[in-house]
């Protein structure tokens, strides 16, 4: 479908205004106006024209809303269809007479496109390019949803990829890390090379230090051969001071054991004597201590009494004692026991009371087993729980019920807010018109801008001046008759130039043909017939002469030179004949050149005369156009300038309309804005104040009242809930309570049949009390019983116990008839007094025994040690153990001499080393001691010194052997290089495996590259074509990134690999991409049958002037399939496409206007 | 000439490392490492035991680039050993020792004879009636032929002449000192104990031409017992030769088919009956490495290769499980089966089969991998697989691994198809 012709009849500040719109091969329209020209206006007159007046945006403030018409005529295929458009609701299409027309061949030429679909894909301005792009991007409508859905079908390959990336960031990365797998073996591998470098014995070390040890050793086994010299001289020197006070004392024991008497005793025999004679001494003190004691024991012994007839009853004694306490424990319990049984028999007798039983039946009846008893109490406890279960659902069934009262309460106390929703209206209505104090504002700014254009405008209408009234009214020539004069003049002073020029071209051809005239005639090939006949004339007078010569009349003077002279003019005369007939061509020529000067010379005259004639016309036409002027009073301007004051008081015209509009505009503002201030006022409940002020302040005290409204509106909605929940409440506790009571019933059933089966009479709120007073009845009767019993056999031990006291008694000769407690305490008293004497009695008389053993032993002792001093006594001829004491004495004196000297020796030896005792002797007979301390002080600094560097030679050689040994005992180096080798296998399998899986990613991307290549939808195909062209091959391609979390549209730059996301283009790279998918949406439109115009609003305002020229070509192509509408209030862009296509036809909405 | 008998070994490479194999738990790292030397001491045991009057080292005593003089000491303390069994030692100096510093450096026990590397050399035993002739290596490549200046053999003597060469040529060797087997036979001696080729070969037995291979296998490629001979020469001067094994690390190269396997349960079954062949059938009762590789047509190919992480530790549990036996590599050298080799060109597999030869990719294949191939170690090690394959540009070789696994991670039965 195609917009042939299109009419404003009544619209906006239009009346009969008509764009015709002829089809080309080309079918681009530009529609051209500056800013307030109408194109905006024309744009929506369209959409009105397609789809009905909308209702919201007026544009009757010239013309009354009803007297508003669009028409058009449109074609589509062969058809055509001629409609109008008024305003209304029903019946707004209609043909020329207002009759209405059916919707159905309108909407089959739109293919059942809305209005909102037309403004969307084909009525475009700059801002619904870029919503409309920006929701194909971000795939918002079904259009951006069709260009990511394709190529989405392997979603499974993102998962594999994604995990070979892991895996290879696992294994290794440009970013060195050690938690990547051939990083980590790589560094293993580092190390170990490095170690194996350290731990490498160098050969040239193990030469070195092997020299370095054999050096230190043989300085070390030097100095120790000196150090022994030095301790060898020293050790002479320290010996002779060793054994020099020796030798002295050994001399003066030699002297006392020459002076002292010689008794020998051996020393056994010594020993023995010795021993035997402390033997006999100690034996004899004994023997007279043993004597003395035992005396003394016999003497105590026999003062002490018998005690054997008390002991004889001792055992039945401590009988008794060990029952007493019994006997008395049982005197004390007595009365307890006594007590119990009363007490419990009190107690069966309240219980029978209890029971209404009778005291007999009480001790006798019989009772129900602990069994039932506790059956039964179970049953009363589950009446409890029952009992407390319905009760507590009694008390929620009160508190819900009492709740419901207080929420309808508050309920009936709260009022919903009646105002709000009016109010909330005449807000909403009041936001909706915007901020109409700004726009007020604006429109007032507006019409004064537009005062001052309009004043601008008059000056450019000089040389005419007057108000704008008079130019109103000033009645201009009709174009017909300015083009005609135009036309006039035109032709008039075309005619004149037009002579001018030929008579210009005359003259130059005629210089033209007398140039090639003289040329040809003085050309040196051209023989003229006056040149032959001179040659000619000249022979025939030669001749003539000779001829006269001959007939004698008159005789030459000189006949010779006549007949050269003949000659030579024969001769002439046939040469110049033979070149003119030669060059015959070249004479005709300049005889049709001499022709031509002749006939250029005459066409130029006539000429002259055409230029005269011409402008006379011109001066003719030029007064009668004056005259028309001045008889219209209209400035004296030649038709073209004419033309042009024409358009400019057009333009003035304008500016007064734009006047009138904007101050229409801001009586409708105005108008509007008291009517809101009524409105909210209104809402408000109170006078409208003055509606000139600002509507803002009064609009947001509305709006804060609205808030509070809705406050109390949300407060009233939630008691309503509480309300609600409350009820809900009330009748889920009373579901409660009738279950509870229910249960209660069922269990009155179950504890009348368990009474009946036992055979009790309970009730079961006393039930409790009586089964607590069966089981306490049991208890005490059987407490009775067994403090009854205990009682008998207490009583049984008592006597026995007293018996067994008074047959006591009786063998102690005590009085019988005493307690026989007192009786026991007594025997007691008797029997352990008995007890100690007779105890203290067998001690003396042991005592008595061990004295007489001691006394005979020590008696028989004395005797053997004077019997073994016999020898001694013998020996040294002592009469007694005294003498005898004294000759051993001696004895030992004698020996311990001996003993000392012989120690002596023996030290002696020791000390000397060896040496003979008397070469000793002698080195010591001829020094003295302290000089021998001197020798001895030099000789030990000279050792210690040769000592020193003796240990300074065997550290130094230790530290030698030390390093060397390092290198005997050194392995490590070989393990180092096996770990080398093993960290390098391991690097190996790595690398395997980084690149194979490296090699499946680049696989796998590639190949998802190629299917996204080959899934992408035909519209991102030329999307792509389109966005390529209108960035001058800036970008090569669009693509599909499925990699980010939701696909996203990308950029690929000229070079192929830069990706640029929507966000990071220009904006006019934006534009352009929204451009190119929205045209290739509306190409697949158009393929798919759809075909109306594309109205295109300034859509370049972002572009520079190449993409601006690539836009247009563009446009253009797709002018080629459907009619293409371009407005444009940029001069260059009208400018650019008029020379883009020349047939173009541009729609001037000023000059409409 | 009285009866003698001698040890003959060569490329002994004290100390050198064992190279491929990487630590994993259970590998007993510090135990492998002295494997060449403790296969040393089973020479020198086996000297003292069978009471040799002398042992030949006929090149590659150490590694030439090995430096630490601690393994020239131990050398010596393991010579100081044969002294005192009156075993004397002659050492020829190979590629691989012939500059090494500790050679130079070593102060040798005197029963120890290193043959002059100027000129040849001829060392006479009177006492046995023996003639050693040999030229030690003056530098780490000698092309020439050696043998051919050796002296003619010596009256009276059993002359032997010692020469480490690659012969007339060993693919797994560089040729040094060639020499035709016609040269060696036409000196005139009776026994040649060559080295430098690390597998035993008797190349001759009229005259004995003799390599005894190297003494312990220190990488996958030497497989199968390894050891010295010992030659006992009769007082007729005729030899015999007894091969001596004396390794303590056995290298296995071995198999497991595949084919047709349609579980990962089947396929650790299968390497396990290969791995107790091998053992029972190659390691003896010694200790050993062994290379994996697993062939085949089988559907899990893909899986293999990419779960190959997963199921060498596997392999290494199974042969923990069998004892004294370690994993060096598994390589899955399987192939899909034929039938299902290619994707459907319209599914994801069908895309990576077409972009295969894309050059678009091979260029992005150079540049994305050109980071981490310039950041890894550039040494002379020697790579296999895909890093080689990849060090050498050979993309096509990697992709063609890399497609199938991929392909196989697509079709759920990748990597992480057990986590």
């Amino acid at each position: 479908m195609r917009i042939a012709e299109f009419t404003l009849e009544r619209y906006g500040r239009f009346e009969d205004h008509r764009l015709t719109l002829p089809k080309q091969d080309q079918d681009f329209h530009l529609i051209y106006g500056p800013n307030e020209a109408g194109k905006t206006t024309t744009l929506c007159a369209l959409a009105d024209l397609l789809f009905g007046f909308e209702h919201r945006v007026a544009h009757a403030y010239r013309f009354p809303a009803q007297a508003l018409r669009v028409g058009a005529m449109l074609e589509n295929g062969g058809e055509h269809l001629s409609l109008r458009r008024r305003r209304g609701r029903t019946g707004t299409l209609v043909n020329a007479e207002d009759a209405p027309l059916d919707e159905g061949r309108l909407s089959a030429m739109l293919h059942g496109m809305s209005r909102d679909a037309f403004l969307q894909s084909s009525s475009l301005d700059h801002a619904r390019l870029r919503d409309g792009g920006r929701a194909m991007v971000e795939s918002r409508d079904d259009l951006g949803q069709m260009l990511f859905a394709a190529g989405s079908g392997v979603t499974n390959l993102k998962q594999v990829l994604t995990t070979l990336d892991e895996e290879l960031d696992a294994l290794w990365g440009q970013r060195r890390s050690e938690r990547r797998a051939f990083t980590r073996a790589e560094t293993l591998w580092k190390e170990a090379r490095s170690k194996l470098k350290e731990t490498s014995v160098k050969p040239a070390e193990w030469s070195r230090s092997k020299t370095e040890l054999n050096q230190a050793t043989k300085a070390f086994l030097d100095a120790d051969v000196a150090r022994r010299q030095a301790a060898a001289a020293l050790a002479d020197v320290e010996r002779l001071r060793r054994v020099y006070p020796l030798l002295a004392r050994r001399k003066s024991l030699l002297d006392d054991l020459a002076s002292h008497a010689v008794l020998v005793v051996p020393e056994a025999t010594e020993a023995a004597a010795r021993g035997a004679l402390e033997v006999a001494a100690q034996q004899q003190q004994k023997r007279d201590a043993a004597h003395a004691l035992l005396e003394a024991v016999q003497a105590t012994l026999q003062s002490e009494p018998d005690q054997a007839p008390v002991i004889a009853v001792g055992d039945q004694v401590d009988a008794l004692v060990q029952d007493l306490s019994a006997e008395l424990q049982r005197r004390q319990d007595q009365p307890a026991l006594e007590a119990d049984l009363a007490g419990a028999r009190t107690t069966a007798q309240t219980l029978s009371a209890t029971l209404d039983l009778t005291p007999e039946q009480a001790l006798k009846a019989a009772l129900p087993p602990s069994g039932v008893i506790q059956q039964l109490r179970d049953h009363v406890k589950r009446r409890v729980e029952l009992a407390t279960r319905a009760k507590a659902a009694g008390e929620a069934a009160a508190t819900a019920r009492e709740e419901c009262r207080a929420a309808d309460q508050l309920l009936a106390a709260a009022a919903p807010p009646s105002e709000l929703t009016k109010l909330e209206a005449a807000v909403q209505v009041a936001q909706r018109a915007g901020d109409i104090d700004e726009q007020i504002g604006k429109q007032m700014m507006l019409a004064e801008r537009e005062e001052e254009a309009l004043a601008r405008s008059l000056q450019t209408l000089q040389p005419w001046s007057g108000a704008v009234s008079e130019l109103i009214e000033l009645v201009p020539l009709p174009d017909e008759a300015v083009d005609e004069a135009a036309a006039q003049v035109s032709a008039a002073k075309r005619s004149a130039e037009q002579a001018q020029r030929v008579a210009a071209d005359r003259a130059e051809a005629l210089d033209l043909a007398k140039a090639k005239a003289e040329a040809l005639a003085e050309g040196e090939g051209v023989v003229s017939f006056e040149m032959v006949r001179e040659a000619r004339d000249a022979r025939d007078k030669s001749i003539k002469r000779i001829g006269q010569h001959l007939g004698s009349c008159p005789p030459l003077t000189s006949p010779g030179e006549e007949i050269e002279e003949l000659k030579r003019s024969v001769t002439a005369a046939d040469e110049l004949a033979d070149r003119r007939f030669a060059a015959a061509e070249a004479a005709a020529q300049l005889a049709g050149a001499r022709a031509e000067v002749a006939q250029a010379d005459i066409r130029h005259r006539h000429a002259q005369d055409q230029i005269a004639q011409a402008l006379t016309a011109v001066q003719r036409v030029s007064a009668d156009w004056m005259a028309r002027l001045n008889a219209q009073h209209l400035p004296n301007l030649a038709p073209e300038e004419l033309r042009a004051w024409i358009r400019r008081r057009a333009l003035c015209l304008t500016a007064k309309q734009a006047v009138d509009d904007a101050e229409a505009e801001g009586l409708r503002l105005r108008t509007r804005r008291e009517r809101l201030h009524q409105e909210l006022a209104t809402a408000l409940g109170r006078e409208a104040g003055n509606a000139s002020e600002p509507l803002e302040p009064v609009l947001a005290e509305a709006s804060g009242w609205l808030e509070v409204l809705k406050r109390a509106a949300s407060a009233f909605d939630a008691l309503k809930a509480d309300a609600k929940s409350a009820y809900a409440r009330q009748e889920e506790a009373l579901r409660n309570l009738k279950s509870a009571e229910r249960q209660v019933e069922e269990w009155q059933s179950q504890w009348d049949a368990i009474t009946a089966e036992v055979g009790l009479s309970l009730q079961p709120n006393t039930a409790d009390i009586r089964l607590s007073a069966l089981e306490e009845l049991g208890r005490a009767r059987e407490q009775a019983q067994q403090v009854s019993g205990r009682r008998d056999r207490l009583e049984a031990l008592s006597k026995a116990f007293a018996n067994r006291a008074r047959e006591i008694a009786v063998a102690l000769s005590l009085r019988s008839d005493h307690d026989p407690v007192d009786l026991v305490r007594r025997a007691k008293a008797l029997l352990e007094a008995a007890r100690t004497t007779a105890a203290r009695r067998h001690t003396l008389q042991e005592q008595a025994d061990q004295h007489a053993k001691d006394r005979a032993a020590a008696d028989a002792a004395l005797a053997a040690a004077e019997t073994a001093l016999s020898d001694a006594l013998t020996l040294t001829g002592s009469a007694d153990r005294l003498t005898l004491a004294e000759a051993l004495d001696r004895a030992r004196e004698r020996r311990e001499l001996e003993e000392r000297l012989k120690v002596l020796d023996q030290e002696l030896v020791e000390q000397t080393d060896g040496v003979a005792l008397a070469e000793l002797e002698e080195a010591c007979a001829s020094l003295s001691f302290d000089e021998l301390g001197a020798r001895a002080e030099d000789g030990r600094r000279e050792a210690e010194e040769a000592t020193t560097r003796a240990q300074d030679a065997r550290s130094i050689m230790a530290e030698a052997a030390q390093h060397f040994k390092q290198f005997e005992a050194q392995e490590d180096a070989a393990g180092w290089a096996s770990e080398v080798e093993l960290a390098r296998a391991e690097m190996d399998g790595l690398a395997d495996a980084y690149i194979m899986k490296k090699t499946q990613r680049l696989l796998l991307g590639h190949a998802m590259k190629r299917q996204g290549e080959r899934a992408r939808h035909p519209l991102l195909t030329r999307a792509a074509e389109l966005f390529r062209t209108l960035t001058l091959q800036r970008y090569a391609n669009l693509v599909v990134d499925r990699d980010a979390d939701k696909p996203r549209l990308l950029g690929v730059c000229d070079n192929g690999d830069t990706m640029v996301q929507i966000d990071d283009m220009s904006e006019g790279t934006q534009d352009q991409l929204f451009l190119a998918l929205r045209l290739a949406a509306v190409e697949q439109s158009i393929t798919s049958g759809s075909q109306v115009p594309f109205l295109a609003d300034d859509l370049f305002v972002t572009f520079d002037d190449d993409r601006a020229r690539s836009g247009l070509q563009v446009l253009g192509e797709l002018s080629r399939t459907t009619q293409v509408l371009f407005f444009t209030h940029h001069a260059h862009l009208r400018d650019l496409a008029e020379t883009l296509f020349p047939s173009l036809l541009v729609h001037d909405l000023q000059e409409a206007a | 000439m009285s009866g003698f008998r001698f040890l003959h070994a060569a490329d002994i490479h004290l100390d050198s490392p064992l190279r491929g194999l990487s630590r994993y738990e259970g590998l007993p790292a510090d135990r492998l490492r002295r494997a060449t030397r403790d296969a040393f001491d089973n020479l020198i045991a086996t000297a003292i035991s069978e009471a040799v009057d002398f042992v030949i080292i006929a090149g590659d005593l150490f590694d030439g680039d090995w430096r630490d003089m601690s393994t020239g000491l131990y050398f010596a303390r393991a010579m100081g050993r044969l002294d005192e069994a009156n075993i004397r030692v002659f050492v020829l100096k190979g590629n691989h020792d012939a500059e090494s510093l500790v050679t130079k450096s070593l102060p040798w026990p005197p029963n120890v004879t290193v043959f002059d590397s100027r000129k040849p050399e001829t060392i006479d035993l009177s006492d046995i009636g023996v003639a050693l002739h040999g030229q030690s290596f003056a530098t780490g490549a000698v092309v020439e032929d050696l043998s051919a200046n050796y002296p003619a053999p010596a009256a009276n003597r059993f002359n032997i002449g010692v020469l480490h060469t690659a012969l007339g040529g060993y693919a797994q060797h560089q040729s040094y000192a060639p020499c035709s087997v016609q040269g060696l036979a036409a000196k005139g001696y009776q026994y040649w104990a060559l080295g430098h080729v690390h597998a035993q070969e008797v190349v001759s037995r009229d005259p004995w031409i003799v390599f005894p291979g190297n003494l312990q296998g220190r990488h996958a490629k030497e497989t199968g017992p390894k050891g010295a001979v010992l030659v006992e020469v009769s007082e007729d001067g005729s030899a015999d030769l007894t091969p001596l094994t004396l390794d303590v690390l056995r290298w296995i190269q071995l198999e497991a088919d595949c084919t047709g396997v349609a579980d990962l349960s089947e396929v650790r079954h299968r390497i396990r009956a290969a791995l107790l062949q091998a053992r029972d059938e190659q390691a003896s009762d010694k200790d050993a490495v062994f290379r994996l590789t697993l062939t085949g047509h089988t559907a899990l190919s893909g899986t293999l290769t990419d779960r190959r992480d997963v199921l060498r530790d596997e392999v290494c549990a199974v042969a923990e499980g069998l004892g004294d036996i370690w994993l060096e590599k598994l390589i899955v050298r399987t192939a899909p089966p034929l039938e299902t080799a290619n994707g459907a060109p319209d599914d994801a597999l069908g895309l990576v089969d077409e972009v295969l030869d894309d050059p678009e990719l091979l260029a992005l294949m150079e540049a994305e991998l050109k980071p981490f191939l310039d950041a890894a170690p550039q040494d002379d090690c020697e790579a296999d697989g895909l890093y080689a394959a990849a060090r050498s540009r050979d993309w096509n070789a990697v992709l063609a691994a890399a497609s199938l696994t991929l392909k196989t991670r697509l079709t759920g039965g990748g990597a992480d198809a057990d986590r």
